[in-house]
């Protein structure tokens, strides 16, 4: 197991160059970057920042190139995503109404002067039951997927997770951005990165932090299409105990108290912890999260800061 | 000796001149300094200037004089009307001038800001607040779609069909994409932008990728009126040739149409022939014409068949999609119409989301409404995004 810090958004990227020297890096990076979709070559202004000769491990390209060269598996992952996306639009459907039982529960007991009780406690298990469900079903989805292809016997896919190998072999740490986080995890599982970090140091931010947790909760309580804050799904699960929801001062109502105890308690026994710029949550070597200056969302909402470590 | 604290509410601008002396100098000097109309806190003033007997403004916003008249400011030859508006409303209007027995209908001399519509070209008031959204501003930046245009032989409208086509930047062969529908294609084309919209929305990600269809119709008001042969061309033509054609989902939920008030009939009345076989409706200030009591109606033997299709399902609505999404402008006279449906909506879809624009019955209205509707119908991966 490596040491790893979770950082919200970078900004320009000094904050992960101060981590990585902090961590006395000595050698490449390994940069990933496949969150970035296309652009994810554009990363001249990064490796600046990281002092140069940082190795992008190229994820996103080399998915495409898997997908163009190797047309049963990719006909299949098509298959597999269709399947999961109808996946997605019921558990959607059946969250919509889970989270309007929660709401109505909350607003029955308050006309009722009654504090909230077992009956909330129900209907936030409902809705935390759901999520795991999904996030269970989608797992099965990808392990029946992966049982029948197995990705290490399809030659495309061996030769570039061979590629990564290599290119990690040389490096002395990986620095994970942030971007599109359903695109990124996808990238760091078919090249099965987590297996390969080693004893690297790993500096993960914004999304890049979100994909290499347990579980992925993608909240916006301002988004236009009107959707739930949703389990996407697990990540590759290089850090345990912790779900990291990067950049909440933008996405996610800070002062509704009710709102981020109903995010808590969907997400426990995990810890919540809430990543914004200038944030970070350490991982010792052991896994273990030093959370004594993260901002963790308690079950009653309140954000918290000093938690013992997870 | 006279002091002004910063806080104190400023003096309006024809406040002012009255209190200096309304010369025709003072008057240029209003005119240069100010945008006109005189926009101030919520309260809107028309000038006009010049020689008439009489002014008024041609509007067709509920609630004020139809037209609005101007007065004349003192014995000058400034003509004047204030009305409040709330913030961030936009409307249309032209100015009438009346010399004896001549009334002239001009676009506002003294506002350079105007829109020109399929029928007539419109000053425009923005009141306090209102913008021209980001989205609807071409973006160099972001990747543009293409739009190309083809043609086919309606067997049910027995004419050339033509339809300009709008497929997203990032579309691949592999990709099994939504598709919008959108009635009256040239007039949203070229009065609201919607190439523009289309290509910021998607280049964020706010909507998701769509293949876009813009239809034309032919004689608009009979095809667009509840027409069968319409219905059929849409369902049992346009839609199974573009899901073969391109690389569609091809099922309710990839399924939209879009029409704006005659328009919004069209997709409505498709709908109802097709249940089941959309999945989502964006209706825009709908040409909702129905009758309680009796048969009469104000709307002329043109909306016989709306007004039949309209009555027939307030009487018995069934599900037919599972997203309406209904937007109309406040000031329009129709918004009391689009209102009163939306409990029939309801019935018609599992959810239904209802927009009012602060607007009139027109294009730049129902483009603002765009992001709402688009982002709703076609929820983009935005959110997934975290830089």
């Amino acid at each position: 197991m490596s040491v790893t810090v979770l950082m919200g958004p970078v900004g320009d990227g000094w904050a992960v160059a101060r981590e990585l020297i902090a961590l006395d890096v000595d050698g490449p990076i390994a940069l990933v970057t496949a969150g970035w979709v296309e652009a994810e070559r554009n990363d001249a202004h990064l490796d600046r920042v990281l002092g140069g000769g940082t190795r992008n491990l190229g994820l996103f390209g080399r998915r495409l190139d898997i997908l163009e060269t190797d047309a049963e598996y990719a006909d299949e992952v098509r298959r597999v995503r269709s399947l999961a996306i109808e996946m997605r639009e019921v558990y959607l459907v059946q969250l919509r109404h889970a989270l309007r039982g929660v709401e109505a529960v909350r607003q029955h007991e308050a006309a009722a002067r009654r504090l909230s009780g077992v009956q909330l406690d129900e209907a936030i298990e409902t809705v935390r039951a759901l999520d795991e469900r999904h996030a269970a079903r989608l797992q099965a989805l990808l392990g029946e997927f992966y049982a029948t292809y197995p990705p290490h016997l399809r030659p495309a896919i061996a030769a570039h997770r061979d590629q990564v190998a290599a290119i990690l072999a040389d490096c002395a740490a990986v620095a994970i951005a942030g971007g599109h986080v359903g695109v990124l995890t996808d990238c760091l599982h078919v090249c099965n990165v987590g297996a390969m970090l080693g004893e690297r140091p790993v500096v993960a931010w914004s999304s890049g932090a979100m994909a290499i947790a347990e579980r992925v909760m993608v909240v916006d309580d301002h988004d236009l299409g009107g959707r739930p804050d949703e389990m996407l799904g697990a990540g590759i699960g290089v850090i345990r105990g912790v779900v990291p929801l990067p950049a909440a001062k933008s996405r996610l109502r800070i002062d509704d108290r009710n709102h981020l105890a109903l995010l808590a308690r969907r997400l426990a026994p995990r810890a919540t912890v809430l990543l914004d710029e200038g944030d970070r949550v350490p991982f010792d070597a052991a896994g273990v999260a030093d959370l004594s200056a993260a901002r963790v969302v308690a079950m009653d909402g309140a954000v918290q800061r000093a938690a013992a470590a997870v | 000796m006279t002091s002004t604290s910063p806080n104190a509410p400023k003096q309006r601008a024809l406040t002012r001149l009255r209190a200096e002396g309304v010369t025709p100098a003072a008057i240029d000097r209003l005119l240069v300094e100010n945008r006109v109309p005189l926009v101030e806190g919520s309260a809107c003033t028309f000038v006009y200037r010049g020689p008439a007997d009489d002014v008024a403004v041609e509007h067709a916003i509920t609630g004020l004089p139809r037209p609005l008249p101007l007065r004349r400011l003192r014995r000058s030859d400034l003509w004047y009307a204030t009305i409040e508006l709330p913030a961030g409303s936009r409307i249309e209007y032209r100015m009438l001038v009346r010399h004896g027995d001549g009334i002239e209908s001009i676009l506002d001399p003294l506002n350079p800001e105007s829109v020109t519509g399929p029928t007539s070209t419109m000053s425009v008031l923005r009141a306090q607040g209102y913008q021209t959204p980001w989205w609807a501003q071409p973006d160099p930046s972001a990747v543009p779609g293409e739009v190309t245009e083809f043609q086919f032989r309606s067997r049910a409208l027995r004419r050339e069909a033509h339809v300009t086509l709008y497929s997203p930047a990032r579309m691949r062969r592999d990709d099994r994409l939504p598709l919008l529908v959108v009635h009256d294609g040239g007039d949203f084309l070229n009065h609201a932008g919607f190439v523009t919209v289309l290509d910021n929305l998607m280049d964020r990600r706010l909507m998701a990728d769509t293949v876009v269809a813009f239809t034309h119709p032919g004689e608009r008001l009979r095809e667009y009126g509840d027409s069968p042969a319409h219905s059929r061309f849409l369902t049992a033509e346009l839609v199974p040739r573009l899901e073969e054609q391109m690389p569609l989902r091809g099922e309710p939920a990839g399924r939209v149409l879009a029409g704006a008030s005659f328009g919004a009939i069209a997709a409505l009345s498709a709908a109802v022939h097709a249940p089941g076989f959309y999945g989502g409706l964006l209706l825009q200030s709908a040409s909702f014409l129905y009758t309680v009591v009796g048969r009469e109606h104000p709307g002329g033997a043109v909306f016989d068949p709306v007004v039949r299709f309209v009555n027939a399902v307030r009487a018995q609505a069934q599900p037919v999609v599972e997203q309406i999404f209904l937007s109309y402008g406040a000031f329009e006279p129709a918004a009391q119409r689009n209102l009163a449906m939306v409990d029939v909506l309801r019935r018609m879809a599992d959810e239904v989301r209802v927009v009012e624009a602060l607007d009139g019955h027109t294009w730049t209205g129902w483009r603002d409404a765009l992001i709402e509707a688009l982002s709703w119908l076609f929820p983009g991966e935005h959110r997934f995004l975290y830089p």
